[in-house]
Formats: C-alpha cells, sequence, structure tokens
C-alpha cells in the first residue's frame, strides 16, 4: 500500500471516528508505564502483555474453571489499589469471596463490589433461573456502564465467568461496542472475566489461560504454573 | 437609645396565659418584617451544628428570641443578659418608656419574668438591668447619677461577664470604695497607676460609658427552598424540573455564603394530606444544583411518594465550604460524581448491594459485610511504589474462591473417609470423579448458641448469624480439572474447644482434622454435603 493510500485511508477512519481501529506494531514509548497500562503483578504475563493491560480499552482474561483468571485479575485489582488508585468488580452472580480475596492483597477500601441478585436467594438456581440471570446480566452490564461512565477507577472487571453461554449470546452485539466508546481514550482500564472470548476492543488483549499443570501443595494452595499455562492473543500479533 | 433584658436567676417560666406565646405586642405591619421573622425562625430551629454561639438553654433562647422580635441587632452576653438596639422603634411605638413597657408585657405573655433597663448606652442598660427588678428607664445623660449608688458587686458581675473574675476586696474595697459613684469619682490617673489600663476602663463602664460598640450577633440563614404547585404531579419525571427550580437557587445561595449542603432534607406535601419526608446524609459538602437535583431523584425513585404531590420543600444543613487541593497526577475520582454515582447504583442494584467488601471477624464459612464506599487519599504502600507485587509470599498467585451464596447439595462417596465421587443435580456443576482432594478443614463456632437454630439441624446450608455450625470442608478437583469447595453440615451440635477457652473462640474456631485410615464410618461423617464454591 502506497503512503499516499494509507494516509487517505487514516484520513478518513479520522473523520468517522473509528481511528482508534488503527493498531501499531511498534509500542509506546514506555509501554510499561503504569499511565498507560495496569500491570497484573505476575511478572511473566505482564512480560508477555508489554507492561500489562492497557488503558482505554476493554480486554479479556478467559479460561475455564480453575485456571486462575480470577486470581489473575484480583491480583491486577490489588496492584491498582496498592497505587492509590479506585477499582471495581462487577459481580452479577454475587459470587466474590472476600475472605479469600484478602490474601491477594486488595485494599477493600478503594474496592467498589457491586453485587447482583442472581444467586442470593434460596429458591434461585444457579444455572436454571434464565430469566433471572438474563435481568441480573442487564442491570450488571448497566452498572459497569455507569462506572466507566463516572471514570476515576484505575481497573473494572466483570466478572461473566460462571454466567451461561446462552445467557451471554442473548445480549445484543452493540453493548460491548458501546462500552468500547465509553471507556475509549480514558485512564480507566476494563477487564471482562469470562469462560471463552466474548469481546475486546481493537486495541485490548485476550489472555487465555489454561490449568494444566494446577497441583496442590501444602496447606490447600493452589499452584499456577504461570509460565507455562499463560498463552497470549493480543491484537498486536 | 439601648435595651437590656436581664433574666434573673430566680424566674422560672410561668405558665402562658392571655395571648399566647405568639403575642409580641407589636402590630400587625411589625409582625411581618422579614428580619424579624428570619430571626424567629432562626432561633427556633438553631441545632447542634449551628456554627452560633454556644447552645443555650431555653430560658436564653426565650429572651433572645423577644430582644429579636423588637430589633435586629440583638447582642447575647450571656445566658440570661441580652442587649438590643431600639433607635428605631421610637417612631413606631413612642417614647423610651413605652418601649420599655411594651417588651415588660410581651415579655410577661411569654413566661418571662425579666428585668428592662433602658439608657442611651449599652453599659449602663446592662448595670441597671442587673441591678433593679422592674422596668427602669434612665434619660439621655444620666447615666453617672443613675449607676453613682450601686454597689461595686454590680460591675464585678459586668467585669466577670466581659473578662475574668476580679477579686475587688484586694483592690478597691480595700480603698474604701463602695458604691459605682465613688470609683467614678476617683482620678483616672491614680486608677492607671493602680490597676493598670483596666482601672480606666472600670471607672468608663462605673460612669455608664460604652467601651466598645453593640456587637449583633448574626442571623442564621435558612436554607430551604419550597414551591407550591399548581396542580399536583404523580411521577417523577416533571418532578425533576420542579426540583431543578429548587436547587438553583438554594445552591447560589450556598455559593455566596460559602457553604455546602450535608444533608438534603425533602418534604412532599401530597394530595393525601400526608408528607412524605427523605433525609439524604451526604458524604462532603457540595453545592452542585445538577448534583443534588439527581441524588434527590434517585432517592424517589427507590422510595417514591404514595400519592401525588402538592408541595416540594427542600432544606439543607450546611457547613463551611471544601477547599481542594488537586494533585496533577493522582487520579481522583471528584465527591460529587462518586455520590452521583453510587446513588444511581444503589437505584440499580439496590442500596446494600454496593459498597465496598469489609471482612467479618469470624471463621464463619462465607462471612462478610459491605462497608460503605469511600476511598481515601493516603496510599497504604505496602507493595511499594510499583504497584506490583500482589503476589502471595512463596510468589505464586493466591487461591480465591468463587462462592455459592446458596451452596449446593451434593451426593459425596467416600472411601476410607475421603471423598471419592462428587455428584449434584445442577446444570453445569455435574460433578464426577475426585480426582484429587485436600483436607478436611474442620470449622465450628457459636456452640453455646441453641443448637434448634442450626440450619444443618434441619438439613440446610444456610448460614444464619448467631447460629451454631459445625462442618468439615474439603477441596477436591474433579475430573474435568477444576476445583471446588465441598463441605459437610455435621448434624451435631458443636462442641467447645478442648484447650482452654480464650477470647478468639468467640469468632469461632478453623482446625486440620487428621485423616482417618479406617473404612468404618465414624459418626461425624453423617451429614449432608454441598458444594459451597469452586477456585479460580
Amino acid at each position: 500500500m502506497s503512503v499516499a493510500a494509507r494516509a487517505d485511508l487514516e484520513s478518513l477512519l479520522r473523520l468517522k471516528k473509528l481511528d482508534h481501529t488503527l493498531i501499531s506494531t511498534q509500542p509506546p514509548a514506555d509501554a510499561a508505564d503504569a499511565r498507560w497500562v495496569v500491570p497484573t503483578g505476575v511478572a511473566e504475563l505482564d512480560a508477555r502483555l508489554q507492561g500489562g493491560i492497557p488503558r482505554g480499552h476493554l480486554s479479556e482474561l478467559v479460561g475455564r474453571r480453575s485456571s486462575g483468571r480470577l486470581a489473575v485479575a484480583l491480583s491486577a485489582l490489588a496492584g491498582a489499589t496498592s497505587r492509590g488508585e479506585a477499582v471495581a468488580l462487577v459481580d452479577p452472580l454475587d459470587t466474590f469471596d472476600p475472605v479469600s480475596a484478602e490474601a491477594s492483597g486488595i485494599d477493600f477500601t478503594r474496592m467498589l463490589w457491586i453485587r447482583g441478585q442472581a444467586s442470593s436467594s434460596a429458591r434461585v438456581s444457579l444455572f436454571s433461573e434464565f430469566g433471572t440471570l438474563q435481568r441480573s446480566l442487564d442491570s450488571a452490564v448497566k452498572a459497569l456502564n455507569l462506572v466507566l461512565q463516572a471514570g476515576g477507577f484505575g481497573l473494572v472487571a466483570l466478572d461473566l465467568a460462571e454466567v451461561a453461554p446462552q445467557v451471554l449470546r442473548r445480549l445484543p452485539f452493540t453493548t460491548w461496542l458501546r462500552l468500547h466508546r465509553v471507556i475509549e481514550g480514558s485512564e480507566t482500564a476494563c477487564v471482562l472475566i469470562g469462560s471463552e472470548p466474548l469481546a475486546r476492543s481493537a486495541g485490548g488483549v485476550t489472555v487465555q489461560l489454561e490449568s494444566g499443570k494446577a497441583r496442590v501443595i501444602g496447606s490447600r494452595a493452589l499452584e499456577i504454573e504461570k509460565d507455562v499455562c499463560v498463552s497470549l492473543s493480543a491484537a498486536v500479533c | 437609645m439601648f435595651a437590656c433584658l436581664y433574666l434573673p436567676p430566680s424566674a422560672r417560666p410561668e405558665p402562658r396565659t392571655g395571648q399566647g406565646s405568639e403575642g409580641s405586642g407589636l402590630n400587625a405591619q411589625e409582625r411581618r418584617r422579614p428580619g424579624r421573622d428570619a430571626g424567629t425562625e432562626s432561633e427556633r430551629r438553631r441545632g447542634p451544628a449551628s456554627t452560633g454561639p454556644a447552645s443555650k438553654g431555653p430560658a436564653s433562647t426565650g429572651i433572645v428570641q423577644l430582644a429579636r422580635d423588637f430589633s435586629p441587632r440583638v447582642e447575647r452576653h450571656d445566658d440570661r443578659t441580652v442587649t438590643l438596639d431600639i433607635s428605631g422603634l421610637g417612631s413606631l411605638l413612642g417614647e423610651a418608656r413605652v418601649i420599655g413597657e411594651e417588651l415588660r408585657r410581651t415579655a410577661a405573655d411569654r413566661a418571662l419574668r425579666v428585668h428592662v433597663a433602658l439608657a442611651s448606652t449599652a453599659t449602663a442598660a446592662i448595670l441597671l438591668a442587673q441591678s433593679r427588678a422592674g422596668l427602669v428607664v434612665i434619660p439621655p445623660g444620666g447615666e453617672a447619677a443613675a449607676l453613682a449608688p450601686l454597689p461595686l458587686s454590680a460591675l464585678e458581675a459586668l467585669i466577670a461577664m466581659r473578662e475574668t473574675a476580679v477579686d475587688f476586696d484586694k483592690g478597691l474595697r480595700r480603698w474604701g470604695l463602695r458604691t459605682l459613684g465613688d470609683l467614678a469619682a476617683i482620678g483616672s490617673a491614680d486608677l492607671s497607676e493602680r490597676l493598670g489600663q483596666a482601672g480606666p476602663l472600670w471607672q468608663r463602664w462605673a460612669r455608664g460609658e460604652d467601651a466598645r460598640p453593640l456587637v449583633p450577633a448574626g442571623v442564621e440563614e435558612q436554607f430551604e427552598e419550597s414551591l407550591d404547585l399548581e396542580w399536583p404531579i404523580d411521577d417523577l419525571e416533571p418532578l425533576s424540573f420542579v426540583l431543578a427550580r429548587l436547587c438553583e437557587p438554594l445552591c447560589e445561595r450556598l455559593e455566596r455564603r460559602d457553604r455546602g449542603a450535608v444533608a438534603l432534607h425533602v418534604k412532599l406535601a401530597l394530595v393525601n394530606k400526608t408528607v412524605h419526608e427523605r433525609s439524604l446524609q451526604l458524604p462532603a459538602p457540595m453545592r452542585d444544583a445538577r448534583v443534588l437535583r439527581t441524588l434527590v431523584l434517585l432517592d424517589l425513585e427507590s422510595h417514591p411518594p404514595p400519592a401525588a404531590i402538592d408541595r416540594v420543600t427542600i432544606g439543607v444543613e450546611v457547613t463551611e465550604g471544601r477547599v481542594l487541593q488537586f494533585g496533577l497526577l493522582a487520579r481522583a475520582l471528584p465527591t460529587e460524581r462518586l455520590t452521583t454515582l453510587l446513588a444511581r447504583l444503589g437505584a440499580l442494584m439496590g442500596s446494600n448491594r454496593v459498597g465496598a467488601p469489609a471482612l467479618v471477624d469470624s471463621y464463619r464459612p462465607g462471612a462478610f459485610a459491605m462497608a460503605k464506599f469511600e476511598p481515601s487519599a493516603e496510599t497504604k504502600g505496602g507493595s511499594g511504589p510499583s504497584g506490583r507485587g500482589s503476589l502471595g509470599s512463596s510468589g505464586r498467585l493466591n487461591n480465591v474462591i468463587r462462592r455459592f451464596r446458596s451452596p449446593i447439595p451434593a451426593r459425596v462417596t467416600l472411601d476410607r473417609r475421603r471423598p471419592v465421587r462428587v455428584v449434584t443435580d445442577r446444570r453445569g456443576v455435574s460433578g464426577g470423579k475426585v480426582e484429587r482432594c485436600d483436607g478436611p478443614w474442620r470449622s465450628s463456632g457459636e456452640w453455646w448458641a441453641p443448637f434448634a437454630e442450626c440450619p444443618a439441624a434441619h438439613g440446610t446450608h444456610w448460614w444464619k448469624p448467631h447460629a451454631p455450625w459445625n462442618c468439615d470442608e474439603w477441596d477436591v478437583m474433579l475430573s474435568d480439572g477444576a476445583w471446588y469447595r465441598i463441605s459437610r453440615c455435621i448434624a451435631e451440635r458443636p462442641g467447645p474447644p478442648t484447650r482452654a477457652p480464650c477470647a478468639a473462640d468467640a469468632h469461632g474456631t478453623r482446625t486440620r482434622q487428621p485423616r482417618g485410615g479406617g473404612s468404618e464410618p465414624a459418626d461425624e461423617d453423617r451429614g449432608q454435603w454441598f458444594v459451597d464454591g469452586m477456585l479460580d
């Protein structure tokens, strides 16, 4: 492609406000700077991510159960709170356990926890009450939208890991595009925690976690071999 | 011309007779004076958070209120003495004696037995009111002569009111001075030589001269706006415009006075003759009309009035305005925006489902609490400046559990008292063969509470606060490769710890049980199993 044609294309994209879709093979000047990324706290993963989860974009942490996706997310949240940033966790199914999360080092005073309604009732079945789940997910997405619009948060996570895929598929595709437009250009990094890739913005990353090397050691500690279980699928390829 | 109202210590409020509490003896035109009404209402509504003088008793409030009904220039000296400037009342009520009689009559109507003194100086009025009962009126120029026969103790009270206590026995009385007239007759130079600067000052007071002008106490402004609606409103959307009309002038007044609202009080007079009241506590002083309107609207969305609205009143409790120093690099969430966000999230998800997680001092599985989300400016800095270091001390990721608030009932097969197979009826958590397991961890507590309240006694897993619990927890890896936390509720009363009890036992206990090697199930192996959550 000639230089002139590329310039025309870029100007057209900017005219349509789609210039955020432009990607570059060159990382920013200081990619590891916390002003541009949110480090996950896992050194090997941050090295692969060129510093961490990019701010102003929608990223994903996906994997099977017990693959460490929530642990990685909480590690990133803990790192953000230790830097004095406010963070938020949108929890549609109300499954967050503060006792086990406390060991991650999160400063709870800086963490906004938004709890859904799905599994709080004694009579609601977690995987069968389709309508309840759908309403809870809709509320969670609206809550996420409000948090991102308010700004001021360093990292916002939406935990969709245990939401049934058929419920997720009922969300309009424009949901994620709208969220991306809200977060674009801000200093907030947004992470979706799921079982399979769902949506991410052009500048975001998708981190696929695998749990093949998990083993039990000591006092119930679950070790995740980070050097072999992390594979990276980013926009920069 | 000044008047002084003095409430002697022996005077007690009397039962009200005659005209009632609101009769001030003034004509209707005087009663409608804005300043007078504002002052009266201000004193009536003065609260503990008031920024004015210290809170006074009802008698003191009564004489201040009485004084404000006659003049906006009122100075309160102590709980029992109030001075007011009556210079402008001559054209309304007449000469000084008439004004004094009107003051006494109004005080009597309000069950206040006060001394009233009128003089051309405030000092003379105070000294005479504190010394003589009834009504005393001194014509201009006659202050010194009227004060001359008063004893020195009258001046002593005035000095104590304005300065520190003075021992006259060691000074003036040893010189043979007995009355204010004696003090006024001494040469100023002699007094200055012996008593310093205080001597001439006391002498001026003894002559009835003012050393300083009257310092009127400010009238507290009430920040309240009301609007009577022409047509009843039964929807919140049109109410938004009404609230905007009320909040904007309210915030302009707050801006002018450099005040911020810390609490909002909304009163909605409804068509069914009831009043719907809501109060909002704000986390920080704010005066943004849009924020206040949004907060009120969101609160009314959660707590709508039961009928259409006839009249809207918004009042705010105020405090001094905030002074903020913003940083260049810090990512701060403005308080106004955060408050609005929390209000919106509370309206969307439920106010008890939004906040900061908090730990509970208990071993009860799944115990937690919700706290208010108020991120502070200070950083703990436990992980270093880079913010990296949230890994455990061993450099590994910490285990995190996704806990089902409704634990899933399960059927667990045991072999040598260890789980070998887990089966549930729930889709998504189907169970399977146990590949690996770790446990058991026994957790128990509240053993002193009645066991009938224990959910395990009824075959359920619903942890109730202050109910006994007794369970074993296992972490098992099933054939799908995922780790789950399962627990067995032991349907027997948890016992007290075998060791000597300590303070920590009040929060329950959590110990690792030895693994049994026999195949014969023990009594404690009988109990309902549940899947509590999964490790991720």
